[in-house]
């Protein structure tokens, strides 16, 4: 097991929390208390935490961002479902109508641009304010210095620079919202975001937003990066990383490397829309297609900084909570750099409509290589299943239910890639349901099971497990009551981005709506849970899931310098055969048999 | 029946991995010397004078001896001489050559993600006509330097204020003085429906309806 | 990342960088270094990824409209896009030296360096401004709607400006933002801060500027040679 320096601990191992007072030479006392703990007062305490530079608290102020902000887009997209529970525009609709006694306008058209603003704010701030930092800076930042054994990111000011920035940018997208949002849809197509008068102003806002989020992602990157490089405790060599690490690493290289190109896209679209620079504006000569171009670059990547950190919380939640060691550890963490590298050469797969024969062939092909290291990852997470001790506790079934949403967005990313395929679903509902299955069923989805594995780890309080499972089930069959029928609704040609279509669609509609409400439900019960276990849940447990990763060696909550003694790695993340779990009742997470020579003969 | 493991080895770890899984926890400082730099910067400050020099001169020979030298020659001379002078900023002054080769690999992921966004932007915005042409032809059509709001283009726009203000043949006389005896001819350049068509920088890719729209 | 105060502790009596401790999640001094050095190279990548799209769109413009290119250039003055190619060229040289004479505890000639290049790059920009941006604003030749040059004869010349200005734009808000750290560094090396045991910041502010200095390397020639 993983273990420290002093030979007292040694002897201890295994045996609870240690007592990390006593080595005064590596820290002073006061440090060794949970970072939760009050300074003081009040307003001491907001002092505290909004100057900290302490990972912990950041990655703590990321989540509740991050979840406020999917609140906000997540009641945005009960609002679309409202509004395509009948074919006409009539419940975001005009006056006399349910919704039109609240939002009133004077005709369809008018509430047809209320629904188009209302879907441009869904996608933009789940796009932009929710997925994209979600895992990586909630999780990440808090998990990361802990799982390599280090006191803290590499630059530590940076990563609350970054959280700034991201209330900054924040700031901006919601201020757009409030002077009446914008409806080019989340992608700002020109010319459409750069010639059309409506709403000038908020678009340079948001597109501004955008810009600025952007810096609070590279500096996170940046951050991550150097902190696996330099920052791994002794012991520690690549591959005796987790895979959180890997996906983590993975995730930073890429929003080092794509996020600029968003920077000045957005740069540029402002300058077009405030100046007429003419670049992407087909009128004065430019190419809109070209915007295509730069917007893709960044946003293709981004689909994997979405995912990558996913797929590496479903890498740690299966070998834990199925006590096997992960099958085939390197070709998960290769194939999660495989996806970083891919991920800068297929960006044009998403206008096959709109660009040139001869590139559409290249990309069409470049795509199915993402396949590749993505089947290579699901078919060694199934490996490692077969013949364990599965534990089915809401992070297992979140990972198991990651598993078949995942492959399902995935597999429907196949028919999207072909270029054939492809002018059929263009913008149909199937690319809605694809990327809500791979986005919400796969980072949403590995978020929650994340959550549910580290939250004990996180706030030192168990969450109840029956009600969250009963969460679990009304997410797991809303999700699949929502989006599989959009696939139907994709095949026979309802186009997105539309607030009224024809009546044959109804009853698919409606089925899709009910979906999202029991979806909304589950969410809610999840809140009460987690609201419940922060008030009145029981303590938690150092290590109660038996994890041999170095988050589980230190206490739950960990301490302000995550650790009470330098630690030192002497096996991989995973060994469950050969170690016990640090902190943990021996007898309850036993290893088998110890080997013998000679097995006793009948 | 379960498989049988072998007794767990741990690592073993030397003293020195013990301070450090990755390298050394202390080590040189590379010091350049002050010669070296000034080197370095005299060679920058002869490349740059070569640029200009070429640049210089293919202005001379179009000049006095009526030979215009193909695009891509200057175009690829010029950028040959900055790639140089880049290498020298980076190995040198940047220190790449005595550094760690991390931040080598960086540099060159860069350059590596700079070049497929470059390439196949290019590639694309290049190649549009090359199955159908008519694909070609519908692109061409379509700017001709329209401002959002206005009827006519931004340069026609500049051009007709000028006229009133300062008359017809103020700005016939200007236009001389600007640009010579090599007036183009106003029909050229006005008028949503007069864009010239692309070439490509090879006029490899260009297609075949687009020859005789000469210019 | 510097963990200490200026105040001397009580007896120590070191000068600044040597007294320096790394932030306590390095192991060393060295290994700060390496990760500020790593650090300040990924954001340099990020840096040319951002003019990648400016090059991006020069390259694609240039290729669809040639004409207006060839225009465009003839209008810039190639001797002050040299002149100010080799004032850029000497400030990297003084940066570079700069850390040189941090490197061998040459504070004064660290100090003239730092102070040389923050005067090249203010010669920089007023080169840019006022002998370039000024009366080319003021003759019209600016981009989009305030476009108003009378003897254009290309329809996409706007473009041209466009991405002249938003090219140059974008890198002299860097040399600005450049000025800026290498004053802060000048302010540092004033109060004793570096020396051969600690000139982090110097290394990093170093790396971005020469940065700068590449990425006028390849504008000069893109913007003021090629015809």
């Amino acid at each position: 097991m993983t273990t420290t320096n002093d030979p007292d601990m040694i002897a201890n191992e295994g045996h609870g929390a240690s007592p990390g007072a006593s080595n005064g030479a590596l820290h002073d006392a006061h440090h060794d208390v949970s970072y939760l703990t009050p300074k003081g007062g009040f307003w001491a305490t907001v002092w505290d935490w909004a100057t900290t530079i302490d990972h912990e608290k950041i990655g703590v102020m990321y989540l509740c961002a991050i979840l406020f902000m999917f609140f906000l887009g997540g009641m945005l997209a009960l609002l679309i479902r409202l509004e395509l529970w009948v074919p006409n525009t009539v419940i975001i609709g005009v006056e006399g109508d349910f919704l039109g006694r609240f939002i009133k306008h004077d005709s369809l058209a008018e509430a047809g641009n209320t629904f188009n603003r209302v879907m441009t704010l869904h996608g933009a701030i789940m796009v932009f304010l929710f997925i994209i930092p979600s895992i990586p800076a909630a999780l990440g930042n808090f998990f990361l210095p802990l799982m390599i054994g280090a006191k803290d990111v590499a630059f530590p000011r940076l990563n609350l620079l970054s959280w700034y920035i991201y209330v900054f940018g924040a700031i901006f997208a919601v201020s757009a919202i409030l002077l009446g949002g914008v409806d080019t849809g989340w992608t700002f197509y020109t010319p459409y975001s750069s010639a059309v008068a409506a709403d000038h102003a908020n678009i340079v806002l948001m597109v501004l937003g955008v810009f600025i989020l952007g810096f609070s992602s590279i500096f996170t990157g940046l951050n991550f990066v150097v902190t696996v490089h330099k920052l791994r405790c002794p012991g520690m060599g690549w591959f005796d990383m987790p895979l959180f690490v890997w996906a983590i690493y993975a995730t930073a290289i890429i929003q080092v490397l794509a996020t600029p190109v968003i920077g000045i896209t957005t740069l540029l679209l402002v300058f077009e829309r405030l100046f007429g620079i003419g670049i992407f504006d087909p009128n004065l000569g430019g190419d809109p297609v070209l915007f295509q171009h730069f917007f893709w670059f960044y946003s293709h990547p981004v689909v994997y900084i979405m995912i990558l950190p996913a797929m590496g919380i479903i890498s740690e939640v299966i070998p834990i909570h199925s006590r096997k060691r992960i099958f085939g550890y390197r070709a998960i963490a290769f194939s999660s750099l495989a996806i970083a590298a891919i991920a800068f050469l297929v960006w044009g797969h998403h206008l096959f409509a709109a660009e040139g024969p001869l590139v559409a062939v290249l990309f069409s092909a470049l795509t199915f290589l993402v396949a590749i290291p993505t089947a290579v990852k699901v078919f060694n997470w199934i490996s490692t299943l077969y013949k364990g001790s599965i534990r089915l506790d809401t992070a297992m079934l979140y990972t198991l239910a990651f598993l078949w949403t995942f492959s399902v967005g995935g597999l429907t990313g196949l028919p999207l890639a072909t270029l054939a395929t492809n002018l059929q679903l263009h913008d149909t509902y199937f690319v809605v349901a694809h990327f809500h299955y791979t986005m919400f069923g796969g980072t949403v989805i590995a978020l929650l099971s994340g959550l549910h594995h580290w939250w004990g780890k996180m706030f030192g309080r168990e969450y109840a497990e029956r009600p969250a499972q009963i969460g679990f089930w009304l997410v797991f069959i809303g999700f699949n009551l929502t989006f599989l029928t959009q696939f139907i609704l994709g095949i026979h040609g309802m186009p997105r981005r539309y607030a009224s279509y024809v009546p044959e669609f109804q009853q698919l509609h409606q089925i899709s709506t009910i979906g999202s409400v029991i979806l909304a439900s589950g969410f809610l019960l999840h809140l009460l849970v987690f609201v419940h276990s922060l008030v009145a849940g029981p303590k938690a447990k150092p290590n109660k899931w038996g994890g041999l990763t170095l988050e589980w060696e230190t206490s739950s909550p960990p301490i302000e310098h995550n650790f009470h003694h330098e630690p030192l790695v002497k096996h991989g993340p995973y060994d469950f055969d050969d170690f016990v779990p640090p902190q943990c009742d021996p007898d309850e997470f036993a290893r088998p048999d110890p080997p013998q020579e000679h097995p006793p003969t009948p | 029946m379960k498989k049988h493991k072998p007794e767990p080895v741990p690592h073993e770890l030397s003293e020195e991995e013990m301070l450090d899984p990755h390298g050394n926890v202390t080590h040189e400082h590379v010091i350049l010397s002050s010669t070296m730099l000034l080197g370095v910067l005299l060679i920058l400050l002869f490349f740059t004078f070569m640029t200009v020099a070429a640049s210089r001169a293919e202005i001379a020979i179009a000049d006095g001896l009526h030979i215009d030298i193909p695009q891509w020659v200057n175009v690829s001379v010029a950028m040959t001489i900055a790639v140089i002078k880049a290498i020298f900023v980076a190995l040198f002054f940047m220190q790449l050559k005595y550094d760690n080769k991390l931040n080598a690999v960086v540099a060159a992921t860069c350059i590596s993600g700079l070049g497929l966004f470059l390439g196949f932007s290019m590639l694309d915005l290049g190649t549009r006509g090359i199955i159908n042409p008519e694909e070609q032809n519908e692109i061409q059509l379509g700017g001709a330097g329209l401002p959002r709001d206005n009827k006519v283009a931004t340069i026609v726009a500049a051009k007709n204020r000028y006229i009133e203000e300062h008359g017809l043949s103020a700005w016939q006389e200007e236009m001389r003085a600007h640009h010579g005896d090599h007036l183009p001819e106003s029909a050229s350049w006005s008028g949503p429906d007069q864009s010239r068509p692309r070439h490509g920088p090879t006029g490899l890719f260009d297609a075949g309806g687009a020859e005789h729209s000469g210019h | 990342m510097s963990s200490i105060t200026s105040t001397p502790a009580s007896g120590d009596t070191r000068p600044y960088h040597e007294r320096y401790k790394p932030a306590d999640h390095f192991r060393s001094r060295d290994d700060e270094f390496d990760a500020v050095k790593f650090g300040v190279w990924l954001l340099l990548a990020t840096e040319v990824l951002l003019f990648a799209g400016l090059f991006c769109a020069y390259a694609v413009f240039r290729m669809l409209y040639p004409e207006a290119f060839a225009n465009g250039s003839h209008h810039l003055n190639w001797k002050l896009g040299a002149a100010n190619t080799v004032i850029l060229l000497l400030s990297s040289f003084t940066i570079a030296t700069s850390i040189h004479n941090a490197q061998k505890g040459q504070i004064g000639w660290l100090k003239f360096n730092l102070a040389f290049t923050v005067l090249c790059g203010a010669a920089f920009l007023v080169i840019k401004g006022v002998f370039e941006y000024y009366p080319k604003l003021s003759a019209g030749k600016a981009p989009g709607i305030f476009f108003s040059y009378p003897f254009a004869t290309d329809p996409y010349e706007p473009i041209w400006w466009g991405i002249y200005y938003c090219a140059t734009g974008v890198h002299a808000t860097h040399v600005f933002v450049g000025i800026c750290l290498i004053t802060w560094l000048f302010i540092r090396a004033h109060k004793g801060h570096f020396g051969p045991t600690h000139y982090n910041a110097v290394e990093g502010v170093g790396l971005y500027w020469h940065i700068v200095d590449v990425i006028w390397i390849f504008l000069f020639p893109l913007l003021y040679l090629i015809h």
